[in-house]
Order: C-alpha cells, then sequence, then structure tokens
C-alpha cells in the first residue's frame, strides 16, 4: 500500500510499518485495524509521524497508536523514544496540557442504586465542579508558596489538604509526582496561571463521568479489582490547565530561538527540541515535571469534589458509597525510563503525546500491587459511547516501550461538527441513549459528539489484537459534565 | 480551516503590518465572540516590543503575547498603533477594553509555530496559524 511517497508494509494484525526513506532516521510503526487504515491515511496525520523519525536519538521506531489524528509538530497518538544521551527533548512532543491523564474509580453502587437519580447526580458535580473556559475557584486560591508545594508533592500535597486517601498514591502512575520537578525553572506567568485552577475540568474534551460497566472480558483480572457487571464507576479527565500551557509556550519559545544553532534541521518549527543533556533541556524536563505534578493534583482534587458531591446528592456515607481509585494514567508527558533496545538496555526519554503508559508485570516502577499483574490502562471513548479499563502487557513492554491508546481519537474537525450537528440534536440523541450531560459551553457538546470521534471499540480491538493491551472490562456512561 | 484536533485560521492584510493587527484584533473577536462596536468601557494602552531572527518568528510571539493578555488579563484589543516595525523587530502600542473571566467563550489554549509561513499573492499578505484549543 502507498502513502505519498511512502510504502505501508504489513507486520503482523494490526500492525503497519513505514520503512525508512529521506531524513528518517528510524521507520514508523503504527497499529491499526485494516477497517481503520483509510481514514488515518485521509487525515494525514502519518506524515508528521514520517517528520518525528527525523529527530536526533530517536529509537526503534517513530509509533502510533489506533487513535492516531493530525495535530500540531507531534501527531496525537504518538510515542517516540530518544536516547538520553544523544537525543532530544521537545515540548512539541508533549503538548500543551502537560499531563493530560484520567483516572477511573470504582464504587460499591449498582445501577439500580442509581437509574432514576441521573440529572441530579449531574446537577451535583456541576455545582462542585467548576468547568468550562477559564474555570477557577474550585478551591481557596493558592498562594506562592503553597504552589511551589503542589509543584513538588503532586498527588500528595492534594491529600494533605484532605482531599482523597493515602493509599491513592499507588493507584496513581509515578505515584503521582515526578521527582524531577524544580520549581526554580517554571516562569512567574505560569506560576500566575495555577495559582486558581486546581480543582477545575477545564473546557474541550475533558470532562467527569459516571457509568457503569456493561461487559466483563476478563473474570479472573476483574476480581483483582472487585469489579463486576452493573457496577458503577467514575472516570475524570483533565490536566495541568493554564499552567501547563504556558510552560509548554514559554520553553517551545525559547526552543525555537536556538533552532539555528542545532546541528540538525527539523520540518516543522512545532517539532523545536533541544538535546535532552542540555542545560535547556533539563530545564524544560524540570519545569514539565512541576506541570505533570501540577496536573495530578488538579485530578486528586476533582475525585474528591466529585465523590463528595455524590455523597451528598444520594444521602450516602463514605463507606457505603465506597468510591476508590483504581488507577490514574497521564497520555501527554515524557518520561525518563530504562528500556531494551537491541538487548541493551537503555536511558531514554519516551515522549508520548495522546498516548498511554502500557507497563506489563514486574516492572519496578509500579507499585508492588500491580507489580504480579501490571498496570491498569484507561481508555475513554467519546461522551456518547464506551470506555475500557485494559492492563498492560509485557508485549508493551518490548514492542512499543510499554505504551498504548489514549482514546477514541478524532476524525472530524470542530469546525466541521457544527456545520453537520447543532446543539439539540446532540443533546436529544444522548437522551435517548439513556445518557445525561451537562456543557458549560453548548458549542463543546457539538464538538464532541460521537461522530466527531473513531469507534473506540475498533481502537481497543486494535491494540489487543496487536498485544499491547488487555481488555479487563468496558463501561458505559450514564451522566457526564463536559468542561 | 478544517483541522482535524485543534483550528487553523488564515488571516489577511493588505500590508504586513496589517496582518499583524488584523490577526490581534480578529483573534479577540473570537476568545470573547464579540464585535468591537458591542464593548463599552474604558479604553486602556499597552506597549509591547518584540525581536526575533525572522518576520514569521516576530509574527507568532506577537500572538503568543496577544493571546497571553486575552487570557489572562482578560484585555480586548482593538486598536494598534506600529511605533517601530522591521522583520526582526515590532515596537507597537496596543489599545483594549477590559473584560472579565465570563466574557471568554471560545478557549484557546496556545498559538502554535506549525508549519507557519506568511505568504504574499497578488499583494495581499496571508498566514494560517494553528492554535491548541
Amino acid at each position: 500500500m502507498q502513502y505519498k511517497e511512502f510504502e505501508i508494509k504489513k507486520v503482523a494484525k494490526a500492525i503497519w510499518e513505514i520503512p525508512r526513506k529521506g531524513n528518517m532516521r528510524v521507520p514508523v510503526r503504527f497499529y491499526a485495524l485494516q477497517s481503520m487504515l483509510p481514514q488515518i491515511i485521509k487525515d494525514n496525520a502519518l506524515s508528521q509521524a514520517v517528520n518525528v523519525a527525523s529527530l536526533p536519538g530517536i529509537q526503534k521506531y517513530s509509533m502510533a497508536m489506533p487513535d492516531i489524528h493530525y495535530g500540531y509538530g507531534f501527531p496525537i497518538g504518538g510515542v517516540a523514544a530518544f536516547d538520553c544521551e544523544t537525543g532530544i527533548i521537545s515540548p512539541g512532543g508533549v503538548g500543551y496540557d502537560i499531563n493530560c491523564g484520567v483516572r477511573f474509580c470504582q464504587t460499591n453502587l449498582f445501577y439500580k442504586d442509581i437509574k432514576d437519580k441521573i440529572q441530579n447526580i449531574v446537577n451535583g458535580f456541576y455545582d462542585c465542579v467548576p468547568s468550562g473556559v477559564g474555570s477557577h475557584d474550585a478551591i481557596k486560591r493558592l498562594n506562592q508558596n503553597e504552589e511551589e508545594q503542589v509543584m513538588i508533592k503532586g498527588t500528595k500535597w492534594a491529600i494533605e489538604q484532605g482531599y482523597g486517601e493515602i493509599s491513592d498514591l499507588d493507584a496513581t502512575e509515578s505515584f503521582g509526582r515526578m521527582k524531577e520537578a524544580n520549581p526554580d525553572k517554571v516562569s512567574q506567568r505560569a506560576r500566575s496561571r495555577g495559582l486558581n485552577q486546581v480543582g477545575t475540568l477545564g473546557s474541550g474534551n475533558h470532562f467527569l463521568e459516571i457509568g457503569i460497566i456493561d461487559e466483563v472480558y476478563d473474570q479472573k483480572l476483574a476480581n483483582e479489582f472487585s469489579l463486576e457487571k452493573d457496577q458503577v464507576v467514575v472516570m475524570v479527565h483533565s490536566g495541568s490547565r493554564g499552567f501547563g500551557y504556558q510552560i509548554c509556550d514559554d520553553y517551545l519559545h525559547l526552543m525555537v530561538r536556538e533552532l539555528n544553532n542545532l546541528p540538525f534541521s527539523i520540518p516543522d518549527r512545532q517539532l523545536a527540541c533541544t538535546p535532552f543533556k542540555s542545560k535547556l533541556g533539563s530545564d524544560y524536563f524540570q519545569a514539565m515535571s512541576c506541570a505533570a505534578n501540577y496536573a495530578w493534583a488538579n485530578r486528586q482534587v476533582l475525585m474528591s469534589l466529585g465523590e463528595k458531591s455524590l455523597r451528598k446528592t444520594l444521602s450516602i456515607s463514605k463507606s457505603d458509597l465506597g468510591f476508590k481509585l483504581i488507577y490514574d494514567v497521564c497520555h501527554n508527558i515524557a518520561k525518563v525510563e530504562k528500556h531494551k533496545v537491541n538487548g541493551n538496555e537503555m536511558l531514554l526519554c519516551v515522549h508520548r503525546k495522546g498516548a498511554t503508559r502500557s507497563f506489563g508485570p514486574n516492572q519496578p516502577e509500579l507499585a508492588k500491587k500491580y507489580q504480579r499483574i501490571g498496570q491498569p490502562v484507561i481508555v475513554p471513548g467519546d461522551m456518547g459511547t464506551n470506555s475500557y479499563l485494559m492492563i498492560g502487557t509485557n508485549r508493551a513492554m518490548k514492542e512499543t516501550f510499554g505504551s498504548c491508546c489514549h482514546g477514541a481519537g478524532r476524525v472530524m474537525s470542530r469546525r466541521e461538527a457544527k456545520r453537520r450537528y447543532n446543539f439539540n440534536q446532540v443533546k436529544n440523541k444522548l437522551k435517548s441513549n439513556g445518557i445525561v450531560v451537562y456543557s458549560a459551553q453548548r458549542n463543546t457538546l457539538v464538538e464532541e459528539c460521537s461522530d466527531t470521534y473513531k469507534d473506540v471499540n475498533e481502537v481497543v480491538e486494535a491494540v489487543a489484537l496487536a498485544g499491547l493491551a488487555k481488555k479487563i472490562v468496558r463501561t458505559r456512561p450514564l451522566g457526564v459534565l463536559k468542561g | 480551516m478544517d483541522h482535524t484536533a485543534d483550528i487553523s485560521i488564515k488571516f489577511f492584510g493588505n500590508t504586513i503590518k496589517k496582518l499583524f493587527t488584523n490577526s490581534a484584533i480578529s483573534l479577540s473577536e473570537i476568545i470573547f465572540n464579540k464585535k468591537p462596536e458591542k464593548i463599552k468601557g474604558d479604553e486602556k494602552k499597552i506597549h509591547l516590543n518584540f525581536s526575533a531572527d525572522d518576520i514569521t518568528v516576530l509574527y507568532i510571539d506577537f500572538l503568543r503575547e496577544i493571546l497571553f493578555q486575552n487570557n489572562q488579563n482578560y484585555c480586548y484589543f482593538y486598536k494598534f498603533k506600529i511605533i517601530e516595525f522591521s522583520a526582526e523587530k515590532l515596537s507597537i502600542d496596543c489599545y483594549f477594553y477590559p473584560l472579565n473571566a465570563n466574557n471568554i467563550t471560545q478557549e484557546i489554549k496556545a498559538v502554535t509555530y506549525h508549519n507557519i509561513e506568511i505568504e504574499k499573492k497578488n499583494g495581499i499578505y496571508s498566514a494560517v496559524v494553528t492554535f491548541d484549543i
């Protein structure tokens, strides 16, 4: 099969490759069902994966998950790992919403307990959680010292303030904290934007959702997490808000200005990067880590606000609700990880932009309870369809630096969505499927409707076929608060 | 213009200076979803200086600053007076109405450098800018 001047070769079921050509230092490898190929080719995101393949120090492949779609610079759904000694780090390979991510929580409730109360639950979410453009002041405005503690401690800061339980740390990627965080590398502008946004959803595709488990794929793994059919679950999707956007913007600006001094050229300024070992590379990584920690604190507070709201709406005790975090994953991040490349262990800077870590069993980075079974992986769909809880695999460790997809992936621009649909059409369709949605902006609901996304079931099928993650349960939404 | 994940906007100007200022005014209109004539309030002014290695980076840096002022200080820019302009330098007075957080209707996270080129065709300047939303 041909893509522009490049050849696409089938490697195995759901695995495809574009061999090296021109400036590419490594091949592109992407994961998709055959039926997904026409859309992926039409979207042109593969050209962005080809561009990434030309960056110095890249190892094995420039990879793309089945939710790949056209972004800016790096494709969304992309994974690229660079040698920490000879390779680069790129703010565009992480994205503006640093550590945007998602968490999955279980409760003791079942569908029968809440089926007549969904509207009240969504109203309660709206009252407790600021959402939409520029949302702010979910909790008391931070002072500069408190904000530094958020940057350094991440999730732990939120727990110390009474948001959640200490056991949540084990159920959060990297225990909710990147140790490399250094507030000295964060600008005053970023600091000022972060003071009043902890505990806010933001806009766009961010959400707080209540749903139920509607399919169990692996009973043994479901038992490990005490999950069963019809059980009520809650998911949170948000990131580092204006604080993270500003850090990305600050460092991208600095790196664009340094481009002419680099010993290599790049095909798009948005791929601006710098050697990982340079002072600028190190400064960005330390600032990015602050934003990662901010995002974990944000999701921890959001989850806690959601739990309190549920208890209030349903008038039930903490123990009766039994709210418990299963896992929190980030999907816009760069991390230093050890992986085997051609049989040798290497220290790599793994960029996951719209991709989720999917570590298999026996990884020392995981909490003890997950070392035996692997790391939970959360794949949210759109607000009208399904989401999945999966588990990481050893195959992913070997093939993709322990990575898999992060969601459904867009197929339609927001502009096209507004051309085709209106607010009432989308709201009524969701209602007829038994889904209550509240969106701070009417436009958001149209821009985020199901038809603008790939079929998440196909995306998950592709990563499962390729062995990058294994399905545990599927959920369906009942009530959604959108940003 | 269509962009799968974010938005791309094509801006125009009869002159290169007009391309800069038209883009900045349009950005305010998009974020606050209002035309300048619909806004009443105290007019204010800030002076901004920029320098860059080339005109394209200068253009994006100018829009980055305008976006920051839109998002953080809720400045609705409606008029500009260019004091000094070259391919590497911009000195500009920016006139704005101070609004508030509730007036923002479209969140734009960032101005990107993605495939940015300034074109001149039939005497008209244009640039396609991709924004992260």
